[in-house]
């Protein structure tokens, strides 16, 4: 029996010492692509630097609920970065994979950038120069784009966004519902995330406004000319704060949960901080803050806390079956 | 619903230009220019229809797409029958390996050996659950391994793996053991060689396996309860207690010289160690399996069973087993191999031990193959460019095989008691051999083959007419199978 036990020592060891190639899957929502396309090749360069070991992280991009469903049916991220903590929660609530404190381990809430929603306006649209804030989106014959709450997590910051503002302007929730109702009125297209949203207003010229997060709207007009579409800020937006978080159960099966965690505290990092900015996403570090403050234009934010009492509730609200999103859209 | 293809769309929006421009000419004298803007708005807002229309159908199209991707798969393909889950978290595959034999000897040996056989019969039954546990369960309906009388059924295969990352994988049940290069089988020939005989096929245990030093090297290590050579059936020897250590190490040495044929270049390293023993009661069983030829026939028979004459393992057992294999491409395939086996046994006259002794007996192969058709000879076989079909005149892939081959058996084996040896009759069993083979092989499409196989061995000893029962003569066969597989 000695010997057996031996033997197999020998044979766990082999494999222990070669684990030298480590592979992370993150997976994220639509419009981080390139965000995390160059964050991902500076956290490898910083771990072989730290440890010697090669590490390759894997992208997976959809629609942030789509993404979310994905882990709880079994898809198996180390990590995922999803534009709602409501998404991240669903997965610690449905699924069980990391634990309802998440949220606490790592600063700010697991929320290393924050972002808000635009509009994107196309110049060659007879609305352009008519559109300047939400009110403006229901004007008759205008074509909304924005992709379909139930599946997209910044179609449900653009939904609540559109909420604030018409309870904010015409005084209860009702009216608010009517306004929001009036804008998805003018929706003809419901993608399931924001990229597809981005392709069906930019490349299939559908549309005169798409509602957008900052970064895409900025990689829109980087990509395809200052001369086709225009940045219009509304009055008031809100404070998107997309979330981090490492899957407990996935990384201690599959043995990564050391390189798991230090990829995502590296977001908080000087080096990432910039590489966030650079992207166009909104940095928290003050540093970075001041470095890319120019870029981004001045409007008034509101946390979805503040308005709507946390996602749990924004969510039972709004987007859970036969609620407000529901009443609007199924009665279109 | 269809997308509008982007010709028809422009044509439609153009047409609709045409009758407002039409209508916009006929009244030209009353048109304003607000006519003209509403109508140019009408346009743009049609396109904008359209547009949407399409999309709206690119996105269901889209979805249903991805709901597909999601469901079942049941396939049935030249790779066999299989249902695997839409995540392929979950599969069962059914297989199945069929051999029909026909064996015909020209030399004047043991009678009645000519006939047909059902040579392997196999169903496995595969799969995975849960992602990562693969199972394997295979039934030998078949298994007439050298008598034409005895058929037999039994289990092959049945173990369960957790593959759990490329460097680190554990299978356990029962499977091919790793110290041989092809166990119970032969890539280019109907029958293994030499080799074989003296190393095992089937053993019962557990065993690491994967990939190691950027995939150059795939390893097999693992504790199994040694079991007799070239054997597929059961046997007391796997409960006696004794355990076996077993390993093959396989490198890829050249791999990384690109679009090289030697970059193919395969070197095996295969080993085992443990104890085997046998009984040494009248009848028992010795713990080993005779030597037989290429032929399937008994070269070398360890003990009578009646009178208890003869030989049994009894002690340390050390097997070597050095291989190289070339896939190069086409048409050329090589694969070279060499086995040691040195076993201590214990003579016996009747049912009482005599003297201890050890004996290490070797054999060795050198096989070559031509696909004579261009195709690629990989390890499986030949996927031919065109299958066989009569109609459209059509062969499917040829190959040319050679094979030469040998054994020399250990000399203590034919020792007297006196010198301290087995005391076998080395004139009727054989003490070594050497043979030629060559062969066709007809792969008429991925899954059915013919081969054909003509083989001349020249035995060392055996045979003699001066032995008392000598009854092997040098062997000179030609045999032929028919194959399905998948």
């Amino acid at each position: 029996m000695k010997f057996i036990t031996t033997i197999l020592s020998a044979v766990a060891l082999i494999g222990a010492v070669q684990a030298k190639d480590i592979e992370l899957l993150n997976v994220s929502y639509d419009p981080t692509r390139e965000l995390y396309l160059e964050y991902n090749a500076a956290f490898s360069a910083h771990w072989k630097a730290k440890t010697g070991d090669t590490v390759t992280i894997k992208q997976s991009h959809g629609g942030s609920g789509k993404q979310a469903r994905s882990v709880i049916d079994g898809l198996k991220a180390d990590v995922v970065t999803l534009a709602l903590a409501n998404d991240v929660s669903a997965i610690s609530k449905n699924a069980g994979l990391l634990p309802a404190n998440w949220q606490e381990r790592l600063p700010l809430g697991s929320a290393p950038y924050t972002s808000t929603i635009v509009f994107l306006v196309r110049k060659s649209s007879p609305f352009y120069g008519k559109v300047k804030d939400w009110n403006d989106l229901t004007l008759p014959g205008l074509a909304v784009i924005t992709p379909n709450p139930k599946t997209s997590g910044g179609a449900q910051w653009n939904y609540l966004a559109a909420w604030e503002y018409g309870r904010r302007k015409f005084g209860s929730d009702a009216k608010a519902q009517e306004f929001v109702k009036a804008i998805y009125k003018n929706v003809p297209v419901l993608d399931s995330g924001a990229r597809g949203s981005t392709t069906t207003f930019v490349q299939r010229g559908i549309g005169d406004v798409f509602l957008s997060w900052e970064n895409e709207a900025f990689l829109a007009v980087k990509e395809f000319g200052a001369d086709k579409f225009e940045i219009v800020v509304p009055s008031l937006s809100i404070l998107a704060q997309p979330t981090v978080a490492v899957v407990d159960k996935v990384v201690k099966k599959k043995g990564t949960e050391a390189v798991a965690k230090a990829y995502l505290e590296y977001l908080y990092t000087d080096e990432a901080q910039d590489i966030i900015g650079k992207n166009y996403y909104r940095p928290t570090s003050e540093k970075a803050k001041a470095k890319y403050a120019s870029s981004f234009p001045k409007v008034e934010l509101f946390t979805i806390d503040d308005a709507f009492g946390g996602w749990t509730k924004a969510h039972q609200d709004h987007f859970s079956d036969g609620a407000t999103f529901d009443q609007i859209y199924l009665k279109k | 619903m269809r997308i509008i293809p982007s010709a028809v769309r422009t044509a439609l929006v153009t047409a609709i230009t045409a009758v407002g421009l039409t209508t916009t000419s006929l009244h030209a004298q009353a048109a304003s220019q607000d006519d003209i803007n509403a109508l140019r708005e009408q346009i743009r807002q049609l396109d904008q229809k359209l547009r949407a229309l399409e999309r709206n159908t690119e996105i269901k199209e889209e979805t249903a797409a991805a709901a597909a991707k999601k469901q079942t798969v049941v396939s049935a393909s030249d790779k066999g029958f299989s249902i695997t889950s839409g995540d392929k978290a979950y599969s069962l595959k059914f297989g199945l390996l069929a051999q029909f034999d026909s064996r015909l000897f020209f030399d004047d040996g043991v009678a009645n050996r000519n006939g047909f056989f059902l040579r392997r019969i196999r169903t496995p039954l595969s799969g995975t659950v849960g992602n990562i546990y693969d199972f394997n369960i295979t039934p030998e309906l078949g298994a007439n391994a050298i008598a034409s009388t005895s058929t037999t059924v039994g289990l092959i295969d049945a173990w369960l793996s957790a593959r759990l990352t490329p460097s680190f994988n554990i299978k356990a049940g029962r499977f091919i053991s790793p110290i041989a290069l092809e166990p119970g089988s032969n890539r280019h020939f109907i029958e293994s060689p030499f080799v074989n005989t003296l190393l095992p096929n089937r053993d019962i245990g557990i065993e690491s396996f994967g990939k190691v030093a950027a995939d150059y090297v795939d390893y097999r290590l693992g504790v199994y309860s040694g079991t007799r050579n070239n054997t597929q059936a059961f046997s007391t020897d796997e409960g006696d207690g004794d355990k076996k250590i077993a390993g093959r190490l396989t490198l890829a040495p050249l791999k990384s010289i690109k679009d090289s044929a030697w970059s193919k270049l395969s070197l095996g390293f295969g080993a085992g160690v443990g104890n085997q023993r046998g009984v040494g009661t009248i009848g028992g069983a010795n713990g080993l399996q005779n030597i037989v030829t290429n032929g399937q026939q008994t070269l070398l028979s360890y003990r009578n069973a009646t009178t208890g004459n003869g030989v049994i393992a009894n002690g340390r057992h050390v097997q070597l087993s050095p291989s190289i294999e070339w896939y190069p491409g086409n048409p050329w395939s090589f694969v070279g191999e060499y086995a040691s086996e040195k076993q201590t046994f214990t003579r016996y006259v009747g049912a009482v031990a005599n003297n201890t002794f050890d004996a290490t007996s070797t054999a060795w192969r050198a096989t070559i193959g031509y696909v004579l058709t261009g195709e690629e000879a990989t390890k499986s076989g030949v996927t031919p460019s065109a299958p066989f079909n009569f109609e459209n005149g059509s062969w499917g892939a040829f190959e040319l095989v050679g094979r030469v081959s040998g054994i020399d058996l250990g000399n203590e084996l034919f020792y007297t008691g006196a010198q301290g040896g087995g005391n076998l009759n080395k004139y009727t069993n054989a003490t070594g051999a050497v043979a030629y083979g060559a062969g066709l092989n007809w792969y008429l499409n991925k899954n059915v083959r013919l081969l054909f196989d003509v083989e001349k061995t020249d035995l060392t000893y055996g045979g003699s007419p001066a032995a008392t029962g000598g009854a092997k003569a040098d062997e000179l066969y030609w045999f032929s199978r028919f194959q399905l597989s998948f």
